[in-house]
This record gives C-alpha cells, sequence and structure tokens, in this order.
C-alpha cells in the first residue's frame, strides 16, 4: 500500500507541473494586462508602458517567467505549518495567494452544503429507486434525475432565485430568502453575531440547493444502478436464503458494498467542485474561486490564472489521489495489480 | 442510550450546514451623524489598490469609491463641466501674467484631512510635484500613471498657508488646469500621509498605492466619506463607508454608504433590486435589462447620455480610404438619425446624432458642424464617387481602379450594439454601392505586433468608442498627427490636417473655457471637411433604484452616480 500510495503522489506531482507548463505557457503567451493602458485618454506616456512592462515581467521571455515563477512556488515560513505557496501578485499588486486562500473559503461554505445536501439525495433515493427498481418510485426517481441532468445550471439557478423571490413577495411577505451575496452588505455594521448567523445562513440556502440538486442528480444514477448490481450478487441472495430479512439485508451488507463506486466518483467530483462553481457563484453573486477565475481572465492576469488552476488542480489531483487510495482500501485487488 | 441514524445524520447535517454560514462574521463599526443605509451594487471589478494615481488603483470602481472621499477643488457636474467645491477652494482662478500661465487656488479656511490638519498650500504644491515627472533621474516616480499637465508647471508658490499660485512654462499654459485637482481619481495628495522626505522613499510609497485592505489611511481623506480599514471586508468585496465626522461642510445624510460588488450580470442586478437587496445599480445598459428594470414596481429607472461615445474610424492609408471621396461618401450614404433610432433610441426618446467630435452633444458648448451629413443622401454619395473614376459592378457595388468598395469593419467582440451599429451602417452605405462587413476583432486594443490592433494600424474602417471629458483637450491626442516625441498618439486613422493641427494646438493652451470650446469647434468643423472619422451617438448610461431613496441623480460622467452620495437619504 506504501508503494501505491508513493507511486501515485508521484505521478501527482508530475501532473501538476505538466499542467502548470502547459497553462503557463498558453496565458502568459496570449495575456496582454497592458491592453487597457492602451485605451486611455490622453494616451500613457511610452515609458510608463516600458515600466508596466517591466512590472508584469512582460519583458522577460516566456520561460524565463515560468522559471521564476516555479522557483519561487515553495514559500518556506518559519512558523506553522513552515510551507506555503506563493504564485506572486496581480496586476493590482495583491498576493494572489492570500486571495485564493479567501476565496476557497468562500466556495468552501457553498460546496460543504451542496455535497451534504447532494450525498444525503443520492444515498436515500439511488437505494430507494434500486430497491423499487422499475416501480413508481424507481421511474419518479428516474424522472427527477434526467430532468435535473439536464438542466443548464444558469437557468435552474435563475428560475429557483426568481421562485425565492416570488416567495418572498407573495408568501412571506419578507426578505426570508436572500438571492445575492453571502451576506447582506453592511451587516457586520450593525448586526448582532445572532443576526449575522442567520442572515449568512439564509444567503446560503440558494446557492446550496442549486448547486447540490444538480450535482447529486448524477450521483444517484450512480448509486441506483451500483444498487441494483449488488442487490443481484451471490452474497445477497445467500444472506436472503439464510432467512434475513430483506431491509436488514440491504442496510447492513448491500448498501456498504454499494456505495463503493459512488464515493470514488464523489472524491472526484468535489475535488473539481472546489475549482470553482462559477456559473452558481455569477447566479448569487458570491465571490469565491469561480469569480476569482473570471476576473483575471477579463484582466487578461497571467499569474492570478495560473495560480487558480494550480490551486484547482492541487484539489483534482488531491481527490483523485484519494479516490485511488480508498478504492484501492476498499478493493484490494486494484493495489495488488 | 441508542441514536437513531437517520436522526443523527439530520442532525449532522443541520449542524455543519449552520457551522459553514457562521465560518466567517466579524464586527466592524460605524459612525457619524446621518440615519439609515443604503447598498449601492458596484458592477466593475473590486479594487485591489485604492491609489487612483498608479496602475493598481486606475479602475471605474476606485472612481466610484473615492468620488466623495478624495475630493478635489473641483467636482465634474452632470453636464460634463467643471464646477469649483466651495468646501474646499473659495476661489480657482486662470489668468496670463507675463505671458504665463499662473493659477490662483485659495483653499477654504475650514478645510481639514480626516485627522483634522489643515488641508494647505504645501498638498497642493505636493500634488504637483510628486506627479510632474515618471523619470527617476529627475527625482520623478515611473508608477504614477501620467504627467500630463503637472509636467507644464514651471514653479509653485505657496501664498499663504491656503493659497498657493503654479506658474505654468511660458508658451505652454495648459488649458485643462482644472482637472488636475478635480478629486477621486484626480486627488489631492494629503503631504504629511505621502512624503516621505526623500523622492526615491516617496515613489516606493507611491509604488504601494493604498492596498484595498488597509483603506485609506487616516489622514488622506479630505471628503465627507470615510473609507476605513475595519468598514473593508476583501473577502466579500463589500466596502462600507462611513461620514468623516471632521468634515467642516454639510454631513452625509445616511450613516453608511455600502459598496457590494454585485458584478455585470443583468439577472443579477436586475433580481437584488428586485428583492431588496441592493439600493442602487449602475449596470451597462442592454435593450432588455431596460426594459425588464422599467417593470419593476417600487424602481426608478433613468436612461442618461455619457461621455462614452461610438464613431468610426476611416484608415486614410487604405488606398481606397485614402480618398476623402470616398469617406464622405460613406458618410453621405448613411442615415445616422435612423442609426440612431435602431440602436440607442430604443433605450431613451432622448437619444440624438452626435455631430461633433469634441463636444457631446449633452455638453455646454456644443455645436451641431456636421448637419449636412445627418440625413442620408445617396445621389451625392454616388456621385463623389463617379467624381473619381468610380464604376459600378454588376453586383451593384462600386469599384474604383478595379478595386471594389468593400470594407471590413473592425469593432469588438461579444457587443450586440455594435453588431446592430454596423448591420444598419451596412444596409444604409449598401444603397450607394458600398459593401461593409464586421469583423469582430479580438485584437483590435492589442499592441503593434497584433497586425488586426488599431496600433498596428493595418484595419480599414473601426468602430469602437472613445470618452469624452470636461477636459476639451483631452482628446487631442485622437486628432493630431503622429510625432517622434509621441504626440497623435491615438490617431489610428493617421490623418492628419494643418488647420486641425493649429486649432487644437490652440485648444490645449486656451486659458478660458469658452476659448476652449471656441477651439474645439473650429477644430472640428475642419473635421467635417477631412472625415478621418465619423463620430455616431453618445452611449447611454442606465441607473435604478428602490423608491425609498432620494437625492440621487445619475452623474453620466466618469464622477458617476456616487457624485453626490453624501446627500443621498432614506425616504
Amino acid at each position: 500500500m506504501l508503494i501505491f500510495t508513493i507511486r501515485r503522489l508521484i505521478g501527482s506531482v508530475l501532473v501538476l507541473i505538466v499542467t502548470s507548463v502547459l497553462v503557463f505557457w498558453y496565458v502568459a503567451s496570449s495575456y496582454d494586462p497592458l491592453k487597457p493602458f492602451r485605451q486611455s485618454n490622453p494616451p500613457r506616456s511610452a515609458a510608463f508602458m516600458a515600466h508596466q512592462a517591466h512590472v508584469y515581467h512582460l519583458d522577460q521571455s516566456v520561460p524565463v517567467r515560468y522559471w521564476n515563477w516555479l522557483t519561487h512556488l515553495i514559500d518556506p515560513s518559519s512558523s506553522f505549518p513552515f510551507i506555503g505557496f506563493n504564485f506572486g501578485v496581480d496586476t493590482q499588486g495583491q498576493a494572489i495567494a492570500g486571495q485564493l486562500g479567501q476565496r476557497l473559503e468562500v466556495t468552501s461554505r457553498m460546496i460543504i452544503g451542496a455535497v451534504i445536501l447532494a450525498v444525503v439525495l443520492a444515498i436515500v433515493l439511488g437505494v430507494l429507486a434500486g430497491v423499487r427498481r422499475d416501480k413508481p418510485v424507481d421511474i419518479g426517481v428516474t424522472i427527477l434525475t434526467f430532468i435535473l441532468i439536464a438542466l443548464p445550471t444558469f437557468w435552474f439557478a435563475a428560475v429557483l432565485k426568481q421562485f425565492a423571490i416570488n416567495l418572498n413577495q407573495d408568501v412571506f411577505h419578507d426578505q426570508f430568502f436572500q438571492t445575492t451575496f453571502e451576506e447582506s452588505p453592511g451587516i457586520e455594521s450593525y448586526g448582532t453575531s445572532g443576526q449575522i448567523f442567520t442572515d449568512q445562513f439564509k444567503h446560503l440556502i440558494l446557492p446550496t440547493l442549486s448547486l447540490g440538486l444538480l450535482t447529486t442528480a448524477s450521483w444517484i444514477r450512480y448509486q441506483r444502478a451500483s444498487t441494483i448490481e449488488v442487490l443481484d450478487a451471490d452474497f445477497m441472495r445467500l444472506a436472503r436464503a439464510k432467512g434475513v430479512r430483506n431491509r436488514t439485508v440491504v442496510r447492513r451488507h448491500g448498501l456498504r458494498n454499494a456505495l463503493i463506486p459512488l464515493v470514488t466518483v464523489m472524491a472526484i467530483d468535489i475535488g473539481a467542485l472546489f475549482g470553482g462553481a462559477i456559473i452558481t457563484e455569477q447566479v448569487y453573486a458570491w465571490h469565491g474561486m469561480g469569480d476569482f477565475l473570471s476576473l483575471a481572465f477579463n484582466r487578461e492576469d497571467t499569474y492570478a490564472v495560473i495560480g487558480w488552476v494550480m490551486v484547482a488542480a492541487i484539489f483534482v489531483v488531491l481527490f483523485n489521489l484519494f479516490a485511488d487510495l480508498l478504492y484501492a482500501v476498499l478493493d484490494p485487488r486494484i493495489r495488488l495489480s | 442510550m441508542r441514536v437513531h441514524r437517520g436522526k443523527a445524520l439530520a442532525v449532522g447535517v443541520a449542524i455543519l450546514a449552520l457551522g459553514a454560514a457562521a465560518c466567517s462574521s466579524g464586527g466592524s463599526g460605524s459612525g457619524g451623524s446621518g440615519k439609515g443605509q443604503l447598498i449601492w451594487g458596484e458592477p466593475t471589478a473590486f479594487p485591489g489598490n485604492l491609489f487612483p494615481i498608479i496602475a493598481a488603483g486606475n479602475s471605474t470602481a476606485i472612481g466610484n469609491l473615492d468620488v466623495r472621499v478624495n475630493v478635489g477643488a473641483f467636482r465634474v457636474t452632470p453636464n460634463i463641466a467643471y464646477q469649483p467645491d466651495p468646501d474646499q477652494v473659495t476661489s480657482a482662478t486662470s489668468s496670463l501674467v507675463n505671458g504665463q500661465q499662473v493659477v490662483d487656488i485659495k483653499i477654504n479656511p475650514k478645510a481639514v484631512w480626516d485627522d483634522g490638519k489643515p488641508i494647505t498650500a504645501a498638498d497642493y504644491q505636493f500634488t504637483a510635484s510628486a506627479q510632474k515627472s515618471q523619470d527617476p533621474a529627475k527625482g520623478g516616480c515611473p508608477d504614477i500613471l501620467g504627467t500630463v499637465g503637472f509636467d507644464q508647471i514651471e514653479k509653485s508658490q505657496a501664498v499663504s498657508d491656503k493659497e498657493v499660485k503654479f506658474t505654468f512654462i511660458k508658451g505652454k499654459p495648459f488649458a485643462d488646469w482644472k482637472g488636475l485637482f478635480s478629486g477621486g481619481t484626480a486627488l489631492i495628495l494629503s503631504k504629511h500621509i505621502i512624503d516621505q522626505g526623500d523622492p526615491v522613499k516617496t515613489c516606493a510609497y507611491l509604488k504601494k498605492g493604498w492596498p484595498v485592505a488597509g483603506g485609506v489611511p487616516v489622514g488622506a481623506s479630505n471628503g465627507p466619506w470615510l473609507l476605513q480599514a475595519k468598514n473593508i471586508d476583501v473577502a466579500k468585496k463589500i466596502v462600507t463607508l462611513v461620514p468623516n465626522p471632521k468634515y467642516w461642510g454639510a454631513k452625509p445624510k445616511l450613516a453608511r454608504l455600502v459598496y457590494a460588488s454585485i458584478g455585470s450580470t443583468s439577472d443579477t442586478n436586475v433580481k437584488a433590486l428586485k428583492n431588496q437587496e441592493v439600493n442602487i445599480i449602475y449596470p451597462q445598459p442592454q435593450l432588455d435589462l431596460v426594459a425588464n428594470l422599467k417593470q419593476l414596481s417600487g424602481v426608478t429607472t433613468s436612461v442618461s447620455f455619457g461621455v462614452q461615445f461610438e464613431h468610426l474610424d476611416f484608415n486614410t492609408k487604405d488606398p481606397l480610404l485614402a480618398h476623402p471621396e470616398v469617406r464622405k461618401a460613406i458618410a453621405l450614404a448613411m442615415d445616422r438619425k435612423a442609426l440612431v433610432d435602431a440602436t440607442v433610441g430604443k433605450f431613451s426618446d432622448k437619444a440624438q446624432v452626435l455631430n461633433n467630435r469634441l463636444v457631446l452633444n449633452t455638453q455646454t458648448g456644443y455645436v451641431d458642424n456636421g448637419a449636412g451629413y445627418t440625413t442620408q443622401n445617396i445621389a451625392k454619395a454616388k456621385s463623389l464617387i463617379e467624381s473619381i473614376g468610380g464604376k459600378m459592378g454588376p453586383d451593384g457595388i462600386y469599384t474604383i481602379g478595379g478595386k471594389p468598395l468593400t470594407f471590413k469593419v473592425i469593432t469588438t467582440q461579444q457587443n450586440p450594439l455594435r453588431d446592430q451599429t454596423i448591420a444598419t451602417i451596412a444596409a444604409q452605405v449598401k444603397q450607394a454601392g458600398i459593401k461593409l462587413t464586421e469583423f469582430a476583432d479580438p485584437d483590435i486594443f492589442e499592441d503593434k505586433s497584433h497586425p488586426n490592433s488599431l496600433e498596428a494600424e493595418g484595419f480599414q474602417i473601426a468602430l469602437f468608442a472613445w470618452v469624452g471629458s470636461p477636459s476639451l483637450s483631452s482628446n487631442n491626442s485622437i486628432y493630431l498627427p503622429h510625432t517622434p516625441t509621441g504626440g497623435g498618439g491615438q490617431n489610428y486613422t493617421q490623418g492628419a490636417d494643418p488647420i486641425v493641427n493649429d486649432q487644437l494646438n490652440k485648444l490645449a493652451t486656451a486659458l478660458t473655457t469658452q476659448a476652449e470650446i471656441d477651439a474645439a469647434n473650429a477644430a472640428d468643423k475642419q473635421l467635417w471637411q477631412d472625415m478621418f472619422t465619423i463620430p455616431l451617438y453618445q452611449k447611454p448610461t442606465l441607473l435604478s433604484y428602490t423608491n425609498n431613496v432620494s437625492g440621487l441623480a445619475d452623474n453620466p460622467t466618469l464622477a458617476g452616480p456616487l457624485w453626490n452620495s453624501d446627500g443621498f437619504s432614506l425616504k
């Protein structure tokens, strides 16, 4: 298992390096952060443009820029955790690593709630549909999941938002559902801790529902398929033949085995979600990882984009690694091969 | 005790969700004498730096945030003009003394920084000296955005603590002197905070600027609002402006003005306003957005016409467009009144054809210099083309010297208004035997290394916007010819006319507003003869706010709708 883990770790680091080379090369070759200054009236002086080109390292070749970036990537520290990332500074002179940390915290709040919702729904509805195969429950769940899979994220989030606003106006006659931002702007100036907590929770409801429901749709399908497969397995038939009640057989023997494929799929999906649920963040005006990337694209900010890519890639690689290891733990045949 | 697994799971979910929701909270103070708060939904990117005279602080958002935090001697009014701010100065005049322009500014005796220290002549002198040069060898700082105007000041003199005189270099008066001290992005620098006593150290200070998390340093604000570090949440992109207790003029009527970064998505803006989660939005106008906003109850929506104006640039080095007859034929073949009706006229019935390149319709001094080109004149257009040997081809397109009058119009990508503009113009000029096709150019604003960029000057016709200003001379570089010293840096048409140059030079050195207006109109009148460019229309701005707000009026200049935010109140 140790050799298996080390091999996977080395492979993951290589993937990160290759990713960084490709993305850095592409963005550094095509991005032009000086573009806004060319549209100024009156125009900026040639000296200023040359100086800004120097500030943005545009006077260096792409390989030199990449090497400088790579060699400063790991930032040793004298305090815990003794090591950190240094992605450089953005075009506004702000440390990218610090910003990404803040953005990750925002995105995490949305993802944690959404993943919890998605997991619960996936297990409950997936198992129910598998156990009640071809029954009305299964057909209902199948229709629901196909609808959710087919819905564009932007459209679903927008419709959910409109529905909530209508409820606010017609039913609650109050802002029960909050549709914009992570919290009500300015509440920290006048709200008590309890009010701020409640306000933030209300702001979490719609993004969580939106992201959670769309994420769970494919997971329900996985869970249903693996439940059906496990239910047909020999050990399940044996358990039933021994006279164990069907509900107990499903719960004690079926569920644990049926969860294995879902766990691996979830690990991979969650890793990707940390890159930022870009559209969901945009619809609800949250300022997480997706918003950071969008801004970096608009500013043609090479170092901000590569910083985001590295953080997103690290999460994807880590969760893939986690999935590999988990699978190896759950299924010994993997590590033996 | 045995806990039911289902119940445990449900409780766990609730705890985790609530815990996640509570991950970030913290206190921040507020203060002041006003009542209540309003929330401004900022459509542009959250700033990284609050110091507007360096690249990092050069953003629209800073303009909105700073406009009543760092106030200057002048304010920019909605009719695109400078107006002295009596809270800041008792008088500010320009005169000619022995052939040199002398600007005399008398500071309001009550004016103080937010730390209570008086605003003095030394602050104005420091503002000028810090932006005089970008050359470190001359004590300058390469990180500042520009030196225009300040580099023409020969000397400054503190007549007293509250009066300062600037003398400009002989023969080089600066017409736009008001713009040097107009606040916001042209802020007055607080000497006792920013001056580090040594040009190198001061430049290092300027380079660092004011990173947003640190707010505007105490002692550097002179407006009715304060932008303090404790009221800035960078992660959530929320800034709360609070009244400046040291402000000597009328205090803000609100206790807080909250700035929240909402982004530019139309749907998000509309729904946030509908659900009363923001009070004021200022998004880019789009037809469906305007219609949606006008349908909202309890919301006021207004469209104004701002300082950005659309125009066509003709590349005079193109073999066909080098003929003024061809350029004029295109202008005559256009029905610009119909064009306005088909584009910005759909936003508001106040939309007008722009018949001046230097003074905008809504600006004091506007003269309609292009009246002969407002409506379509196909016969005259054809006649002009035929006068230089144009022959109508079987496809209905003229040829000159065997070359068809077919032109590619470059413009920015994903801009429906510009797509509509080009489509309308193309349909109009086709009647005169001229074919236009659109090319949404991803490289339009790139540098010279991109052949399709404006700077590379390889285009035929370009459609994009310029930004007007109360300073009429600020757009001189668009029409002056290229020079080795950098003049005419944005004259992508490469057209040159000595009469225009002469008038623009007069404009740059005019000493009175009327002289500026006269020179600008004279230059524009000649530009209609040259037809290097065609102005089309001012672009609209869109302001929408909940009906519980009072005191709000759009200022469609770069000052923005928060230009009088200290007068906002809740009904």
